[in-house]
């Protein structure tokens, strides 16, 4: 008896842990640098949609790839989400080759190349790889 | 004679039903839900681990997490920690992919000494078999159901 009342103080305490953490104020993510002008605007141009919270994009050539993160409500129309997005992308740039993802790792992986392109000057050939990579991440 | 035993039996049933200890259902949905929420959380940050730490995205990511999730599961078992977690538990571990885990894990400790092949092999399925069995026959029934819908409606 006393072993599954201490079982249930911990999973109680766990329990009030989790959603206190939960429920506590998102730090706002960091700001993606601007690399230029297209990218700032693809990424404005997706924040503006009400499910959206931030996006990132980047342009290589005639290729533009962006991730965006979904409010956690909205997931459950995440096709849709999708969609609006590309054919928002697709109407600004009609002559682009355009990759849109809301996956988290094509996320991060976006965040990750957006910081290095601006605090390095990075070669083509590696930026390239890096977006292929993403691209893959992207189909899933 | 038989309106009479008849009587006996149903004068005697709400005499017992008066004395059995009512179930907490309500108390027992809320507990489920926390504690399958729980678990949800804890895969989720697996599943975090395996999207930050390697080349998975959001859908590859979920088989590794599934792996993991079974064989904390079939451990947690064979040192005998899921039993006295699922009692108080109830649903919220049952559930899950853990509960699957468990139904073939405990299964297959409880017929060890039959044997390998008569003993785990055949009997592994007695508890899980049936959530194969109607998973399989429900998804089949629904895909059908979707393939007629789709027809009809484009």
């Amino acid at each position: 008896m006393q072993k599954s009342s201490g079982l249930k103080v911990i999973l109680l305490t766990s329990i009030f842990l989790v959603y206190a953490a939960g429920c506590q104020q998102h730090e706002s993510p960091e700001p993606t640098r601007i690399i230029n002008k297209e990218t700032h605007e693809a990424e404005e141009l997706l924040e503006e949609l009400e499910p959206i919270t931030t996006a990132v994009a980047i342009t290589s050539g005639k290729k533009l790839y962006a991730a965006a993160e979904v409010k956690q409500m909205d997931r459950f129309q995440l096709e849709s989400v999708r969609k609006t997005g590309y054919d928002r992308l697709s109407k600004r740039w009609p002559d682009y080759n355009i990759h849109f993802s809301t996956d988290k790792k094509a996320m991060l992986e976006l965040q990750n190349l957006n910081k290095d392109m601006s605090a390095i000057k990075m070669k083509k050939k590696e930026r390239e790889q890096r977006l292929t990579k993403i691209e893959e991440f992207m189909k899933g | 004679m038989s309106q009479q035993k008849e009587d006996l039996k149903t004068t005697y049933q709400k005499f017992a039903s008066k004395d059995e200890p009512k179930r907490p259902v309500v108390a027992n949905c809320i507990k489920a839900f926390f504690i399958g929420g729980l678990i949800c959380i804890a895969g989720q940050a697996i599943q975090n681990f395996f999207l930050y730490n390697f080349d998975f995205n959001e859908q590859t990511a979920g088989n590794p997490t599934i792996a993991v999730l079974i064989l904390i599961a079939v451990l947690l078992t064979g040192f005998g920690i899921y039993d006295k977690f699922a009692q108080f538990a109830g649903a919220g571990s049952a559930v899950p992919v853990t509960g699957f885990a468990n139904a073939m894990a405990s299964a297959a400790i409880e017929y060890r000494t039959e044997g390998p092949v008569f003993g785990i092999g055949s009997n592994m399925f007695k508890l899980a078999g049936p959530v194969i069995v109607f998973g399989t026959t429900a998804a089949f029934v629904i895909a059908l159901i979707k393939t007629l819908w789709i027809q009809i409606g484009g």
